[in-house]
């Protein structure tokens, strides 16, 4: 019953198409992604992130969240190894005491060397800086990047209220997001296509969160029609992104294996389960992993090899009652089984790719033999490679210096 | 106002004027000399020279980074040396360094040389490690197996590591027409360059690029540097024409740019009108007929000297800034005369 109606392009032309996306490595550029969950950052506190390889610097202050240039102009040196700050709209590099302006990164002042004349006349980068739901966004990418885009843009699609099976989405009222971030030791292109891919089922056959819940997981998707597809933002508005649309009848879903003798043992099934994913490389699996709530999936660029994986799930609480209930399931249930059981299993099938695909020599962007079950990553490299607010150049040796 | 005199390793000799009390880099800077300098602090010691004649006075309260030796020999760091007079300084490098341009002379080697069309071919080159290259810059090599140096555009991308991609008009009987039929990869071949100041505008906003024939070999890798240079994606508009259908070339990849570039604009046409042409019909400059868009773009074209006259002629006449134009002209293959050269016109 297994059908092959859809041929994913391929051969050297169709690589050309996504050439663009080839050359990504270290992710793409001028986009919001998550740095820290809210709770991760106290006030006065500083911490340091690196996203698509550059150094950010984070300090709290009066509750507003600042991002920096975590690497001092003058050495080189990551600043937030020692935070030092001798006043509130200020932060000290500990090394030699140049002191930078949190709101322009100007250099401000040296500590011993206040009549430098590089002051006033240097600075570092700043990058902008918000919080939504409890987790911390900073705009990575060039310097005066402007307009800045809103952060619904690089955020999952806000579907409106009354389309079909719609799920919580993190810029609803009373959205309560509960997760993990990890670094995966992969390239963050093997998490995403990994993240959204039709073709995996079967590796997650024995998850706990499919057997607990008797769930009918089919051994395979396949789609048979363009239908099957949805892109978004081609038109440039709004979040770019692409979703399988599982429940549009085309999908062939394959429940039988005929030469292995194989079926799901299961009975039910997810109403209204959709996989999507969307610039700089967010996942949004609707419905999951329960009806009426939504898991989101973040693969933010560290450098060539490595992305923060960040694993969450919205539930929208109303209610005190509502966030309690939330909060137990989400401790005993889906921490447990959804965001580890399930996706330790992704998570180690992204590792496994890393040495074919590596930056240092790897051979399989070239090598790889895609087949029928991946038209939709092929379309979102095609997706990518046409509609990216840049490339990240590799950063192998980040330099403070601006241009 | 006094005079300061900067030597350089090269035997050239640049002067700036020089107010007494002034500091020699300032005044360099201030005249468009660029000399090397980093900290302008006396920390970083990379401004140093020598000064060889004239008063002179160091910066009070610095400590500059130089050692008691090199001090004796009269070495000095511009960003801290006053003049009291008239100054002269030598510089321990080549003048050709405060110029945008370091132009070398290397040796390369064929890699490949096809046919793109009915007349214009696409011949590659390795060059040596060193070279490189801004796009938009052309460089110089010799016709391997006679004395003759021709110029060409390079065409390729500077990411492509290792390989030169030229496309050349195939001129019958010319010295490189008749080199192309039996060019074969590993043939040596002698490369100088780059040269050239046909470089992609940096202005923020639209931008047009005319192309008649080869002319577009530049472009394609200002097209790459623009798509991939940092900040917002603006319109970009690509005119294209050769004189007929059969001599077009590298369709493919202008179509693979229009792909990746949701604001590019392309344009392909053709000059002299053939029945079988469906496409668009005009020299490249007639292909771009929105004047408002003339009017707010950057504009770099490339091809014959008639092409570039036409197009400034016609800025001229909606009074466009004839800054906001950049151009490169090629004048053909002679046959077995000249040495044609590319004309970059400021």
């Amino acid at each position: 019953m297994s059908t092959n109606a859809t041929s994913p392009a391929s051969g050297k032309m169709a690589r050309r198409q996504y050439e663009p996306y080839l050359n990504a490595s270290w992710g793409v550029k001028n986009y919001w992604f998550p740095a820290l969950f809210s709770h991760e950052l106290a006030e006065d506190e500083v911490k340091g992130v690196t996203i698509a390889g550059v150094p950010i610097l984070l300090r709290r202050v009066d509750g507003r969240v600042h991002a920096l240039r975590d690497q001092c102009l003058h050495r080189g040196v990551t600043m937030s190894v020692r935070p030092k700050c001798f006043s509130k709209d200020t932060l000290t590099c500990w090394y030699h005491g140049f002191t930078y302006d949190l709101e322009t990164g100007k250099l401000k002042t040296i500590v011993g060397a206040p009549d430098d004349p590089m002051i006033g006349n240097a600075r570092i980068q700043v990058f902008p800086a918000q919080e939504k739901a409890g987790i911390i966004f900073v705009f990575v990418g060039d310097d005066g990047y402007e307009p800045v885009p809103n952060l619904a843009d690089d955020l999952p699609v806000l579907l409106p209220d009354d389309y079909e099976f719609r799920s919580p989405h993190l810029l609803d009222d009373n959205i309560v997001v509960m997760g993990l971030h990890r670094t995966g030791n992969s390239n963050w292109r093997l998490a995403v296509e990994n993240g959204f891919d039709p073709g995996h089922q079967i590796m997650h056959r024995d998850a706990q969160v499919i057997l607990s819940q008797n769930l009918a997981f089919p051994l395979g998707l396949n789609p048979t029609s363009p239908e099957a597809i949805t892109t978004y933002g081609e038109d440039g508005e709004g979040p770019v992104g692409i979703m399988n649309e599982w429940h549009s009848g085309h999908y062939d879903l394959v429940m039988h294996n005929d030469e292995l003798d194989l079926h799901p043992f299961g009975t039910g099934s997810v109403l209204g389960l959709r996989t999507s994913m969307f610039l700089p490389g967010v996942l949004m699996v609707e419905n999951w992993p329960k009806r009426g709530l939504t898991q989101l999936e973040w693969y933010v660029p560290v450098d060539g090899n490595r992305h923060e994986y960040w694993e969450v799930i919205l539930a929208v609480c109303p209610t005190e009652a509502d966030l309690k209930k939330f909060k137990y399931e989400y401790d005993n249930l889906w921490l447990p089984i959804a965001l580890h059981d399930f996706n330790d299993d992704d998570l180690f099938a992204r590792e496994q790719m890393e040495r074919f695909y590596s930056v240092d020599g790897g051979v399989g962007w070239d090598d790889e033999q895609l087949c029928g079950m991946d038209a939709v990553i092929t379309g979102w490299r095609k997706l990518v490679s046409r509609h990216n607010r840049g490339i990240q150049t590799p950063q192998n040796h980040p330099s403070p210096r601006l241009d | 106002m006094a005079r300061l005199d900067l030597r350089f390793t090269d035997g050239a000799t640049m002067t700036a004027p020089i107010a007494v009390g002034d500091v020699v880099l300032d005044a360099a800077l201030a005249a468009g000399i660029n000399l090397a300098h980093q900290c302008r602090s006396g920390s970083c010691a990379t401004c140093v020279g020598k000064v060889v004649s004239g008063e002179t006075e160091t910066v009070a309260g610095r400590a500059p980074a130089l050692l008691s030796s090199e001090i004796a020999a009269g070495m000095r760091l511009c960003c801290s040396l006053i003049a009291c007079g008239d100054v002269t300084v030598e510089l321990p490098y080549a003048s050709t360094f405060t110029l945008a341009d370091q132009a070398s002379s290397t040796a390369g080697e064929v890699l490949e040389c096809l046919p793109l069309s009915a007349s214009v071919w696409k011949l590659v080159l390795k060059p040596d490690p060193s070279f490189d290259f801004q796009p938009g810059q052309y460089l110089r090599l010799q016709v391997p197996g006679t004395d003759a140096w021709r110029s060409y555009s390079i065409a390729s991308s500077r990411d492509a590591t290792g390989r030169i991609e030229l496309v050349i008009k195939k001129h019958p009987g010319g010295a490189m027409g008749e080199y192309l039929t039996r060019a074969r990869p590993g043939d040596a071949i002698d490369v100088e360059g780059p040269f050239g100041a046909f470089l992609l505008s940096q202005a923020k906003g639209p931008t047009v690029f005319i192309a008649g024939g080869t002319g577009l070999g530049p472009i394609l890798p200002m097209l790459d540097q623009l798509r991939l240079r940092g900040g917002r994606a603006h319109p970009v508009t690509l005119a294209f024409s050769c004189s007929q259908a059969e001599d077009l070339f590298l369709l493919d990849e202008l179509e693979l740019r229009e792909y990746w570039m949701p604001l590019l604009d392309l344009r392909v046409g053709v000059s002299r009108s053939t029945a079988e042409w469906e496409g668009l019909r005009g020299n490249p400059l007639a292909l771009v007929d929105d004047e408002s868009l003339l009017a707010a773009a950057a504009i770099h074209v490339c091809g014959s000297p008639g092409l570039v006259e036409a197009t400034r002629q016609r800025c001229a006449r909606l009074a466009i800034d004839p800054a906001k134009i950049r151009s490169e002209q090629f004048i053909p293959e002679v046959t077995l005369a000249g040495h044609p050269t590319p004309e970059t016109m400021p």
